[in-house]
């Protein structure tokens, strides 16, 4: 392992050459940064990994039957489960996709699911990206490097490769693909995770394509690619739904691709993650999900929440009064707002003026527990010192649900802060799945 | 009772340089209901292009999607058609949920809720509509130019002036506040001009249409071509094309009862 510690400034100019970056905005600019690395892997036991495998199996599983419901029969809704009104307030809910069916029943095939491992030695979800996930280039090329920097340390710790994530790509695209080749959509080398977009595609053995290269004749998507215009049978999009497609989404990007929505509802061609996935994805829904897994599958959920309560729901709106300044609270509406507040760091006169937010409206929070986290090791100059991380699984389905055994450790590089969002700015670890 | 109605619409839109690989949506096409059969109707395109065969979107609206590969300078469509409107042949029909709530170009704001709130308004019937759409013309001059296709219900309620569109918007916003689901209409009234667009809202299993800019019922002199939550839900027409070009655009319709 030292070995691997010892390549870190190595590792991280690779990665700086090879574009590894993202994107931050910060006082409202655009800025982008290097992700930094650090080599100390996070590393995951095969026993916990399976628990972890099948809890994270069964959430997508429920998500996809939710994804499906809400845009057909609208049974949960019907049986009381989920209040009608957080599926349609829900910004990421699009009216735009009521009734349509994608290729094969499918809705999220590439989610991103981020979890905290607490001190009490459970996981706990944290938030479910059902829309673009991204990130799992990330651990795949640190891997690869790492591989490449100390191939001593891989003979000596036995752990799951991870390098085939390219190949479980293909096969979810080619799962649902309706005829035509794979196309990997990006906004274009501008955009924050464009390495990422061109890796995948790489990886994948699909097209990397803007959308001057893709139109749409005769409800049918064409790429304009080396041999002539092709038909695409799968798009694995890169791009938010909003921007997707300016005849049927919003007017004015220039980004999209005109008629895409044409070709999709008339089944030939499929979109990666399907369009209206946000409504599963949403801060207020978050705290149906548990149940939802009982619902559709008729299981105990595997995997825990973390502790969450709906100011909607009068006995937690009880709870949240009590206990405001020992808990986290989210805004959940559409527009802006309060964001995400912890209770102690307020001041009294600025937790009165929460409640009073949360007392006139109570739809738009949610109210959740701080969840303690580990510590993981982090190199930082000289020293090694502990910080909060989390972990992005990557579930990709196909003909089921399949957990990469890998996934994306995002660390805080502040020591007192919860946060590890890269878009706060932090840095990433591999993600080791061990043999044994 | 019942009418029938013949009609007629036509858009031009006239670049000044050459356009290439014009992609477009049409949804200028007459809806076939229980109280609006369509006996005849006939769609011409110039330049001809490759159309596809008629969609229908989520919200049930018929469109025609297209493409123009090469260069032009005018894109011309005409519909005409016959149709035979009857309301007495409405149909129970339950309203999508999603017409209770607000959408992108109707979202509430404190200023609405203080005007909806002041309103001696208590239950979600037609009666409560048709008030509403009466207070919504009242509060409104009509004034072409002042907003345009982008503007929000907020935003056109605070300035005080707008067209059709903008009167819909407050008018749903308002509705939806009163629980009444509501729905924007696109189509062509009676007479000569423009397209215009009204309001539907649902009471007692039925739709019912209303017109705040005229403040009147929108009944059988109405000829409906889509709805949507919003005007964002159901243009007429909508277009991306390749090429550096002012663009004119010139629309005509005419309903005259047969």
């Amino acid at each position: 392992m030292d070995a691997l510690l010892a390549h870190k400034d190595e590792i991280n100019e690779q990665l700086a050459r090879y574009g590894v970056k993202f994107g931050i905005y910060k006082d409202g600019n655009f800025k982008e940064r290097l992700f930094p690395f650090d080599p100390h892997p996070r590393q995951i036991a095969a026993d916990d990994f399976r628990q972890l495998e099948k809890g994270l199996a069964q959430r997508v599983a429920a998500l996809n039957h939710f994804l499906y419901d809400i845009y057909h029969e609208k049974k949960i809704i019907k049986d009381k489960i989920v209040p009608e009104e957080f599926v349609y307030r829900s910004p990421g809910y699009l009216a735009q996709c009521e009734d349509i069916t994608p290729p094969k029943d499918r809705y999220s095939h590439i989610s991103g699911i981020d979890l905290v491992l607490g001190k009490d030695g459970e996981w706990y979800v944290l938030e479910d990206n059902l829309r673009i996930p991204s990130g799992a280039s990330y651990p795949l090329i640190a891997r690869t490097l790492c591989r490449r920097c100390s191939p001593a340390t891989f003979r000596q710790h036995r752990v799951v490769d991870n390098r085939d994530y390219g190949k479980l790509l293909k096969h979810t695209m080619d799962y649902v693909n309706t005829g035509g080749i794979n196309v990997i959509f990006t906004p274009g080398r501008y955009n924050a995770a464009y390495f990422e977009h061109a890796y995948l595609a790489e990886q994948a053995g699909a097209v990397l394509a803007e959308s001057g290269d893709l139109f749409v004749e005769n409800r049918k998507l064409y790429c304009h690619t080396s041999c002539g215009a092709t038909q695409v049978g799968a798009l694995y999009r890169r791009i938010s739904d909003e921007y997707l497609d300016p005849l049927f989404f919003e007017a004015s990007s220039l980004i999209g691709i005109p008629n895409l929505m044409d070709a999709y509802m008339a089944g030939n061609v499929a979109i990666l993650n399907t369009p209206g996935n946000g409504v599963a994805d949403d801060k207020g829904i978050y705290y149906f999900v548990p149940r939802m897994v009982s619902y559709y599958l008729g299981e105990e959920p595997i995997l825990k929440n973390a502790p969450t309560y709906l100011p909607y729901f009068p006995e937690d709106f009880a709870f949240v009064m009590e206990h405001i300044g020992q808990l986290v609270v989210k805004d959940v509406s559409e527009a802006g707002g309060y964001g995400v507040i912890f209770g102690e760091d307020l001041t009294k006169g600025q937790l009165d003026e929460l409640k009073a937010a949360i007392r006139t409206s109570p739809r738009r929070f949610i109210a959740q527990e701080v969840v303690d986290f580990q510590d993981m090791p982090v190199t930082e100059g000289e020293e090694i010192v502990q910080r909060k991380a989390d972990l992005r699984a990557f579930v990709l389905t196909a003909e089921k649900p399949v957990v990469w055994p890998s996934g994306l450790t995002r660390f805080s590089r502040n020591p007192d802060s919860f946060v590890v969002n890269s878009s706060q700015g932090g840095g990433f670890k591999d993600t080791w799945i061990l043999c044994h | 009772m019942g009418r029938s109605l013949e009609f007629y619409f036509d858009t031009k839109l006239e670049f000044s340089q050459p356009i290439t690989e014009h992609e477009f949506l049409l949804r200028c096409l007459p809806a076939d209901l229980p109280e609006q059969k369509i006996e005849k109707h006939s769609l011409s395109l110039l330049p001809e292009c490759t159309v596809s065969s008629l969609g229908k979107d989520a919200f049930g609206n018929r469109y025609c999607a297209g493409r123009v590969e090469k260069p032009h300078k005018i894109f011309h469509y005409t519909l005409q058609g016959k149709g035979y409107r009857d309301d007495t042949q409405r149909e129970k029909a339950p309203a999508a949920p999603y017409y209770l709530y607000p959408s992108p170009l109707t979202q509430p704001t404190k200023e609405l809720e203080d005007f909806f709130a002041a309103l001696p308004i208590k239950q979600g019937t037609l009666e409560t509509a048709k008030r509403l759409a009466a207070r919504v013309h009242r509060h409104f001059t009509y004034a072409p130019g002042k907003t345009d296709v982008s503007t929000s219900a907020a935003e056109a309620f605070q300035q005080g002036t707008g067209v059709c569109q903008d009167y819909v918007h407050v008018f749903l916003t308002l509705c939806r506040m009163a629980h009444i689901p509501a729905r924007y209409v696109s189509g062509l009234p009676l007479g000569e001009g423009a397209s215009h667009a009204w309001a539907e809202i649902w009471a007692d299993g039925f739709w019912h249409g209303l017109d705040p800019t005229r403040d009147c019922p929108a009944d059988e002199g109405y000829l409906k071509f889509c709805v949507g939550r919003d005007y964002n839900d159901c243009p007429l027409e909508r277009g991306m094309f390749s090429g550096k070009a002012d663009q004119l655009q010139t629309v005509f319709m005419k309903v005259t009862e047969a």
